[in-house]
């Protein structure tokens, strides 16, 4: 009993996490259509400025608000100063990522500049909600709330806005969307805004349920782009159900199969079920 | 022959006798010689200043520094010729090949195991004499196969004596196991398992973590050291595994006594984490003479790793006979471990 209220915690905390992760990278990849490194840099500004903020003593919403407020103004900067020269350029989707990666490398090196290479932790006294076998750090629990916020707002955007029409039709067809009026510039903008705060939610939940270095965010970005090609790259609505299988086999293939082949039995049954799908369709 | 030309020979000789009398009469200045004293040496330095071993690197880079400044004052110039290889084995092996085409053929560095492993085909290779302050040959995988890496960190085996003391002290019976899934893991694992046997206790329950999924791998390995009943942890790893070992102990509510590496001590000490009580940690403490002037020169307590840097410095400036200092492995013959409550 106790085994299986420990694994549901890990499970829901992780889908969470990967659910957010998940709708940033599709909404980048909606509008940018290449495997953005640089969102790896935006989960790094997040996360870092969250503990910048939290470090000069602010309390955990203001560094929240704080955080947010500085990973969106780089994120425009960003994609005003870099993505935005490159797309004028026609640079192809592997300059792209090239430039992505650059990115991320430049971040990386402020950031351990600014703040070193050692792990960091966001919160020190961690305060914990325990009933009957089931223990959870009120962090988590803020994670799994923020998760499912950020999932619904998602959601409804992607089926009940003009905006999320607009994604939509950017990501399907640019010169067909601007003809018909999209503002192509705007929808981009927005798209950049929001997947960095999907970015930074995620990187703060990782970071007071962990640590964070310099380093972090790489790993949790190749998770996203797994997740996000589950069930279709650029899919907001249904990144939550990528998450969903992604955590389970990988918190399964721990507890089951053991911590050594966690990677290996993961990306097998990731492999199986691709390969299944694209010999149905 | 005119007059005028009389006249300009002979105050030509004049000028010549004045200026020959003048040249022999002046005093003889001695030649500066002090620069000719000086000794330069040349040396490298690969090390991980950033990326996950970063925290080691800088500590050794600090030792050698530190060992640099005080030769300058004795009169030998050390250039140190520094790359940082940011903990990956293939940046590492760059950097040797770059200083071997720069013609530098010591070099103090190769901070973790698994990076002096790679390390070792290239050493061999190029000729290359390793001094690595934060190793010893247990936990260098492959390190049989070459005879030129010094090691300055204490074998680990020396760690069985304070590790049965400790599990002895906290009256241990079942003991949990959690190290990194590579040769330091496992040189840990062999180490933990001798001392339990000496101090008779049973090891119930044994975790080899990969790097880099610590957490997602403890909430399952706290949860079955809970469940097999372990009166006391011996654990194994990095600094953020350290971090996430010690949360998910409060989150799971768990409170028995742990040993472990120095990254446990780092990461309480620093304020990352909330003290649990009853940690401890095994290290091999730097000599208080050492410590006296690395605080001095930085306003930061050393780790061992940067008084071996300190030391191999020392031996690659001044020549000294390496065979009073290793053994036929490679492994320094001073040092010890000893267990200090974390607080």
């Amino acid at each position: 009993m106790e085994a299986l209220s420990t694994a549901t915690v890990q499970i829901v905390w992780t889908i969470a996490t990967y659910t957010v992760l998940s709708i940033g990278f599709n909404y980048l990849w909606s509008i940018n259509r290449f495997f953005d490194i640089g969102y790896a840099a935006q989960i790094l500004v997040g996360a870092y400025s969250f503990y910048a903020f939290e470090r000069a003593g602010a309390s955990l919403p203001v560094a929240a608000c704080g955080a947010l407020g500085i990973s969106v103004i780089c994120a425009l900067i960003l994609e005003r100063f870099v993505y935005v020269r490159l797309r004028a350029q026609y640079a192809s989707p592997l300059m792209s990522l090239i430039v992505s990666v650059g990115v991320l490398a430049v971040v990386q090196g402020v950031v351990s500049m600014l703040f070193t290479t050692q792990s960091q932790t966001l919160v020190v006294a961690e305060h914990y909600f325990r009933f009957s076998t089931v223990s959870v750090s009120y962090s988590q629990i803020l994670t799994i709330i923020l998760g499912c916020i950020v999932y619904m707002c998602a959601r409804y955007v992607s089926t009940h806005t003009s905006f999320g029409t607009q994604v939509r039709a950017v990501q399907d067809n640019e010169q067909l969307a601007r003809t018909s009026g999209v503002g192509i510039a705007r929808v981009r903008s927005l798209s950049v805004m929001c997947a960095a705060v999907c970015a930074t939610v995620a990187g703060i939940g990782v970071g007071l349920n962990t640590s964070i270095n310099p380093a972090f965010s790489m790993s949790l970005l190749l998770d996203a782009v797994v997740i996000s090609m589950i069930f279709g790259l650029g899919n907001i609505p249904r990144a939550i159900y990528g998450a969903m299988l992604f955590s389970c086999i990988e918190v399964a293939s721990v507890w089951v199969v053991g911590p050594g082949w966690k990677d290996a039995t993961t990306f097998s049954v990731l492999i199986m079920l691709l390969l299944y799908r694209s010999a149905k369709t | 022959m005119s007059k005028y030309t009389v006249a300009i020979g002979g105050v030509g000789l004049v000028v010549l006798l004045v200026g020959a009398i003048l040249i022999s009469g002046k005093k003889e200045v001695p030649v500066v010689t002090s620069l000719a004293q000086v000794q330069e040496v040349t040396m490298g330095a690969v090390l991980s200043l950033t990326g996950a071993a970063a925290n080691d690197g800088n500590d050794i880079k600090n030792g050698i520094d530190l060992a640099v400044s005080e030769l300058k004052k004795r009169g030998t110039v050390v250039h140190v010729d520094y790359q940082d290889d940011a903990t990956d084995p293939k940046k590492t092996i760059s950097a040797l090949e770059l200083l071997k085409a720069r013609d530098i053929s010591t070099v103090v560095g190769l901070t973790w195991g698994y990076i002096a492993s790679a390390a070792i085909p290239t050493v061999n290779k190029e000729n290359i004499t390793i001094f690595s302050p934060a190793n010893s040959s247990d936990i260098v995988a492959g390190a049989s196969t070459t005879n030129r890496i010094y090691y300055g960190a204490v074998n680990n085996y020396k760690k069985i004596e304070p590790t049965t003391a400790w599990l002895a002290s906290v009256r241990a019976t079942n003991l949990a196991l959690i190290a990194t899934q590579d040769a330091w893991g496992s040189a840990h694992t062999d180490v933990w398992s001798q001392a339990s046997l000496k101090a008779g206790a049973r090891v119930v329950y044994t975790e080899t973590i990969p790097y880099g999924s610590e957490a997602d791998v403890m909430p399952v390995a706290i949860h079955k050291i809970k469940k097999q009943k372990a009166d006391a942890i011996l654990w194994t790893g990095t600094e953020a595994g350290a971090i996430v070992f010690l949360k998910e102990l409060e989150r799971q509510n768990i409170h028995i006594p742990v040993l472990g590496t120095n990254y446990i001590r780092i990461a309480i000490v620093d304020g990352k984490v909330a003290n649990p009580g009853m940690v401890s940690s095994i290290e091999s403490p730097a000599t208080a003479d050492f410590e006296q002037r690395f605080k001095k020169a930085y306003g930061l307590s050393p780790s061992v790793y940067a008084e071996s840097a300190y030391r191999m410095t020392y031996q690659i400036a001044e020549k000294q006979d390496l065979v009073s200092s290793y053994d036929a492995k490679g492994d320094t013959f001073g040092g010890q471990w000893v267990v200090a409550g974390v607080r």
